[in-house]
């Protein structure tokens, strides 16, 4: 196994390195943009600004006429400031008379950048009477375009993720995993074992350290068979020092040393990465996309009528309400994953998680481009349902893989790199899914969707080493009547009711249903959506160690999860009390801590009830049927939010949400004070 | 009479060279009634224009009461003879007659089945022909609110220049220019404006005269009223040369919610119903009842949103008080 | 330099990756930008055409009636070029006044389709090679009689959208060439310490065991060196061991 610290120096130098020239590269992009946008847009402006002062020359000029002096005039910079008040591009306007001296002037009041003053003639009976200064803002653009400021922000923190990611990855599988390799071998030599050499066929420089090795180890190992040889045909005083050597020492077999290949969860992480990636592109703007391809389609789809048996598929579907048929693409993905997981995790016993994984980027394609094409809300559900056979089938194969890479000890630093795979995958996935939607309309995501599932399945093939086969998956036996068994016991139910179904209920709810919606409804626009959910995506990223740690630090588990659920609760009801977008944008903020509070404390609370408060079932099997409960949970969430909003409107379905998940976490308190969980048994690791 | 029929029937017959089709396809051309006080005059032509053009068959038939209620009688009886699909009214007086007052109506003199709407009404509220503001709340009547509201006034002569005092000069002889005056300073009161009143004192006869404007208007202009407010009565308006100049005489700027104090006196500022409008309205109501077939009673009283601003440039030049310029972008300027 | 290649490549890619999003992004936003910023004028335009015949239309005239709105429309269309045509038309999409517009009695059933879902407001109406801003002409009872619509061609701003979009390029590879060229220059600086320890780490290996003890102090990288120590006497013990093999017994074999 890789050592943890090895090369870190040298690994932090490479990514702060490449995350410099990134820096340096957008922000001097951004600022040849700015330039070329203030050059291109220049005519443009002097263009408007004439037909501004066209029509003030016009309105002067007629005041003028009828008689009234130049230095009289009423209410001109009331005037002016209206017809300049929706005009951001012009910083000022003003009147000169004849003599040019300037009488009237209307400033904006907030000023910037450079003004260029240009300047028409006002005519009044016939002669020239003065003229209209307008000055315009060189900059002024540049209010027009403030939300570039976010995509270049945007664009920086997804690319620096995504250095990190391949960088990191990059170094470990050419640098750190051989030379760790290599270590445990040097480890293994010292310990007297000459039969294995490292499996690394690089050319370069770390290449020829391993070759280095492998050839002191063939030495020792030709040496060694050549004395053997010498010591069996001389027979003489052999078997003593034979026995002395093979006491102390092992030895390659005749045919060579056995090539050692290294396993770490490191190689399966960027496949996975673009995976989920490409899973997480399209986040932002499915309820959207629900809401606006119903509308299209209406009741019942035409085409849903001439597939065999559609009729009554067509009433069954005519009779959904509105409001759950848009929920249900998210439902219906949710309810995938939980159906097909098992499937693939037979397979993946089977074929092993290569395979699986190659196997379930079909369905996910084919899922992405079929939502591609899709016209439909029907179509729409059934294609997610398609990717969701994907989904489960490559995070099953990847699940898969880590257990069998990791050892017990190990293990939970593998799920941790699934994680944050999975989690800075949102970050990135989410944001950019938003803002390319935001230009080039929704349907085309997909198939960017569909690339970088493709291109993760590319990847894995390079990266991946094939995985040693195991020949069975330890059978789970997960009977329904240890699950029956275990939701007769308080603490296991407790939890669930309390914890898990809620914050659940937050997340696919709340945060992937009811915040997309609730902002759209506020008018704005799909990327400032994308910007949103990211910052959930963020913060657990930042504090999901951090709290993780602080609630394994003093046994706070119970704590840590009551202050998620408190602190999920509250986020909702502030965006039912305040609805706008920045307390939405609060709430999602205060959401992502409370999940990085919670998540992996009801696993550890899982963990240390032990087989002898769950009703004897082993804690490992419990939290497979935990998370199965949840994802039920999580299936139902979008639905019920849907018809919340459409019968409570947008601002009590918060507040009703905000106050029930309080309600919850004040019972969670009361479990945990009623009934505590202290470590009973051996604690074991989480899967 | 036969001659206006006539001419009626001629318009239908252009309008049906003009819209062919759709007359094909009208079974019979609706009849519209109309009973004047002094013949058709700008509302009543706007009005006429306006359902004309509507693309339907409109048949007209106009009747002249020549400034005479009496005869209105007659026509009531000739509507009820005939039967015309609606029946306009124009004016107060000759609405009131042939309606009615709601408290007393009396089927045998007043218009009670078929559809009546009526014109230029100033208040048809406090003349007792509709029930509300909103609606007539009569079945068979339906009119428009088209006098200009003091709201609107008051913002008017605010946006000309700041006023915290007006003046009034008026004969308060006349019970109607009485109770305008007192309608008009409560709402002035009522928005912080002082008001400084000057009754036109009676001369000989009983009377007042046009030699008591100048003595009242520099009292007026004594007390610092920054405007003077026009109380209309027929008084005034027969003198209203002398009373403008007067007011000018003092450097008193005048507003006016009248058109013709403005027209024919020195008012700086004016804020009128144009009477065009005040005839497109109600051609607009008398098409729901012709053609949409909406009952008259269940047709809300719909009221002037915009309304014309009049500036006189001649007063405003020998007061130099100039128009500001956001005015004279909407205004109609008399130069 | 296999890992030196690798890693350039992955930072040059990445950072390609970034500066040609950053680059659509910005040409997108320029796009749109532009365009807003030029309707915006037209839209101006068309709202000094909507008052003009506004303040007939509060005099109690019908739209149609208004005999100067041809003369103004017309000088609005002749003082700006990209002005294709400007148009007065009555809700029921009945053309009441006209210029450089096809001499048709009716508007575009699509206006008169983008004017009903307005409800009363300004609308707009893109098209491939034009764009109509329409406003609407509401008469002194609040009602909308019409609408005032002014096409412009927005050919020249696609135009200009494009040029932009070609010096965003420009600029976004020189950027690339100036990042690649950075990165060539300075990973090789950043990765030669660790080639050095390394190889004389692969000469301390592949000697071990050959050398005295003591004699040859490996400077090895810290990661490997608490391993080196062990590793080496073990090969020393293992090849000392393995070099007393009792060869001596040979003889025997001979006799």
């Amino acid at each position: 196994m890789a050592n943890e610290t090895l090369f870190r120096g040298l690994s932090i130098r490479i990514v702060a390195f490449a995350i410099a020239i990134l820096v340096l590269s957008l922000a001097g992009l951004s600022y040849a943009t700015y330039d070329v946008f203030d050059r291109q847009a220049a005519a443009e402006l002097d263009r408007k600004a004439a037909a501004v002062a066209d029509l003030i020359a016009n309105r002067v000029g007629r005041a003028l006429d009828l008689g009234v002096p130049f230095d009289q005039l009423v209410g001109v910079e009331e005037f002016l400031g209206d017809v300049i008040q929706d005009q951001p591009e012009f910083a000022s306007v003003a009147l000169a008379d004849a003599a040019g001296r300037e009488v009237y002037r209307k400033d904006r009041p907030r000023r910037q950048g450079d003004v260029r003053v240009q300047s028409w003639p006002v005519t009044a009976r016939g002669a020239a009477a003065g003229a209209v200064l307008i000055g315009v803002d060189s900059a002024a653009l540049n209010e027009r375009l403030v939300g570039i400021a976010f995509d270049v922000g945007v664009t920086l923190l997804v690319s620096a993720l995504i250095s990190l990611e391949v960088l990191l990855v990059l170094i470990a599988v050419s640098l750190t995993i051989p030379v760790g390799t290599l270590v445990t071998l040097m480890n293994r030599v010292a310990g007297g074992d000459f039969s294995r050499r490292v499996d690394d066929r690089a050319r370069d420089q770390v290449g020829r350290l391993t070759a280095a090795f492998n050839s002191a180890i063939e030495r020792v190992n030709r040496e060694y068979r050549a004395a053997l040889d010498r010591a069996l045909s001389a027979g003489a005083d052999a078997a003593a020092w034979g026995a002395e050597l093979s006491r102390r020492f092992v030895f390659a077999p005749a045919a060579g040393a056995e090539p050692f290949a290294p396993q770490s969860v490191l190689f399966i992480r960027l496949p996975l990465f673009l995976f989920f990636f490409g899973s997480e592109l399209p986040r932002s703007f499915l309820p959207i996309l629900a809401k606006e391809l119903h509308a299209a389609s209406g009741p019942t789809p035409a085409w849903l009528a001439a597939v065999p048996g559609g009729d009554w598929l067509a009433q069954a579907y005519a009779a959904i309400p509105a409001e759950v048929l848009v929920a249900l693409p998210l439902s219906a993905y949710l309810l995938g994953i939980a159906l097909f997981s098992p499937v693939a995790g037979r397979l993946a016993a089977a074929r092993g998680s290569r395979t699986l994984f190659s196997i379930g980027v079909v369905p996910a394609v084919a899922g992405y481009v079929l939502t591609f094409l899709a016209d439909s809300l029907p179509e729409l559900i059934l294609w997610r349902t398609v990717n969701a056979l994907g989904f489960a089938f490559v995070s099953i194969a990847a699940l898969d893989h880590i257990s069998a890479v990791t050892t017990p000890t190990t293990r939970a630093q593998g799920m941790a790199a699934y994680l944050a795979a999975y989690v800075s995958a949102g970050v990135c996935g989410t944001a950019i899914g938003a803002i390319l939607a935001d230009r080039i309309g929704f349907p085309p995501v997909f198939l960017l969707s569909a690339v970088f599932t493709l291109g993760s399945a590319v990847l894995l093939w390079i990266l991946t080493p094939a995985t040693p086969h195991r020949d069975a998956a330890p059978a789970r036996k997960a009977g329904g009547g240890s699950m029956l068994r275990l939701l007769a016991t308080p603490r296991f139910l407790g939890l669930l009711l309390c914890a898990g179904i809620p914050m659940q209920v937050i997340q696919s709810g709340f945060l992937f249903y009811y915040a997309p919606l609730l902002l759209q409804e506020l008018g704005n626009r799909q990327a400032v959506i994308g910007r949103v959910l990211m910052i959930y995506f963020l913060l657990v990223i930042v504090f999901n160690e951090v709290l993780a740690r602080w609630a394994d630090g003093g046994q706070r588990h119970g704590k840590a999860v009551v202050i998620g659920l408190g602190l999920s609760g509250c986020a909702a009801a502030a965006v039912g009390l305040w609805t706008d977008t920045w307390a939405a944008a609060g709430s999602v903020a205060a959401i992502g801590v409370a999940w990085a509070f919670s998540f992996s404390a009801q696993g550890a609370l899982l963990l240390r009830m032990g087989e002898g408060r769950l009703a004897g079932v082993p804690p490992a099997v419990a939290i497979g049927f935990y998370r199965l409960a949840e994802r039920c949970g999580a299936m139902v969430a979008p639905v019920l939010m849907s018809l919340m909003i459409t019968h409570m409107g947008f601002a009590d379905t918060a507040l009703i949400t905000g106050v029930g998940i309080a309600i919850c976490a004040v019972l969670f308190a009361l479990q945990m004070a009623a009934l505590p969980v202290t470590d009973s048994t051996v604690p074991e690791t989480s899967r | 009479m036969k001659a206006l029929a006539f001419r009626a029937l001629l318009g239908v017959l252009l309008l049906a060279g003009v819209n062919a089709g759709a007359l094909a396809a009208t079974a019979k051309p609706k009849t519209v009634y109309i009973m004047t006080f002094r013949g058709c005059e700008e509302v009543c032509t706007g009005f006429r224009d306006y359902l004309e053009r509507q693309g339907e068959a409109v048949e007209f038939v106009i009747r002249d009461a020549e400034s005479s209620l009496a005869r209105v009688a007659d026509f009531v009886a000739e509507a009820k003879a005939t039967r015309p699909d609606l029946v306009v009214t124009w004016g107060t007086g000759v609405t009131l007659a042939a309606v009615g007052p709601y408290d007393a109506v009396d089927p045998a003199r007043h218009i009670t089945d078929i559809p009546v709407v009526y014109l230029f009404v100033g208040n048809p509220t406090e003349a007792k022909i509709a029930r509300s503001t909103t609606a007539s709340g009569r079945p068979n009547v339906a009119g428009a609110n088209t006098t200009v509201s003091f709201e609107a006034q008051y913002n008017t002569m605010l946006s000309y220049r700041p006023v915290k005092r007006v003046g009034f000069v008026y004969n308060a002889d006349e019970p109607a220019a009485a109770v305008q005056a007192q309608t008009a300073l409560e709402q002035f009161r009522a928005r912080g404006v002082e008001v400084v009143e000057e009754r036109l004192p009676a001369g000989a006869d009983g009377k007042p005269t046009p030699e008591s404007f100048a003595p009242a208007m520099a009292r007026v202009r004594e007390r610092q009223a920054e405007m003077l407010y026009y109380v209309g009565s027929s008084f005034i308006l027969a003198n209203i040369e002398a009373f403008s100049r007067a007011a000018l005489d003092q450097k008193l700027p005048a507003f006016t919610s009248f058109e013709l104090p403005f027209r024919k006196g020195g008012a700086l500022l004016g804020l009128v119903s144009p009477l065009r409008s005040v005839g497109q309205i109600a051609g607009y109501q008398a098409a729901q009842v012709l053609f949409a077939g909406k009952p008259p009673g269940e047709l809300p009283t719909p009221s002037l949103t915009r309304f014309t601003v009049l500036i006189n440039m001649q007063a405003a030049r020998e007061l130099a008080l100039w128009p500001p310029m956001r005015l004279l972008q909407f205004a109609e300027v008399a130069p | 330099m296999r890992l030196t290649l690798r890693l350039f490549l992955a930072i040059w890619l990445i950072i390609a990756g970034a500066a040609g999003l950053l680059t659509l992004l910005n040409h997108f936003k320029f796009a749109t930008a532009y365009a807003d910023l030029v309707r915006s004028r037209f839209a101006f335009l068309a709202t000094d055409l909507e008052q003009a015949i506004e303040a007939g239309l509060s005099l109690g005239l019908p739209v149609d009636q208004l005999r100067n709105t041809q003369a103004v429309i017309q000088r609005t269309k002749d003082r700006w070029p990209e002005i294709v045509a400007i148009r007065v038309f009555d809700p029921a999409g009945a053309a009441l006044f006209g210029v450089g517009a096809s001499a048709e009695a009716t508007v575009p059933p699509a206006w008169v389709e983008a004017a009903r879902r307005s409800r009363g407001s300004a609308w707009t109406l893109p098209d491939d090679h034009t764009t109509t801003v329409a406003k609407p002409l509401v008469n002194a009872f609040g009602l909308t009689v019409g609408w005032v619509a002014l096409t412009y061609s927005h050919e020249a701003v696609d135009a200009q959208v494009a040029g932009t979009g070609g010096l965003l390029v420009q600029h976004a590879a020189i950027g690339l060439a100036v990042a690649g060229l950075l990165c060539a220059l300075l990973l090789p600086l950043l990765l030669r310490p660790i080639w050095a320890e390394m190889q004389r780490m692969e000469a301390a290996i592949r000697t071990a065991g050959e050398t005295p003890e003591g004699a040859q102090t490996a400077p090895v990288p810290e990661e490997i060196a608490a391993s080196y120590g062990p590793f080496r006497t073990a090969v020393a013990t293992a090849l000392g061991l393995i070099r007393t093999a009792p060869a001596s017994a040979a003889p025997a074999t001979r006799t």
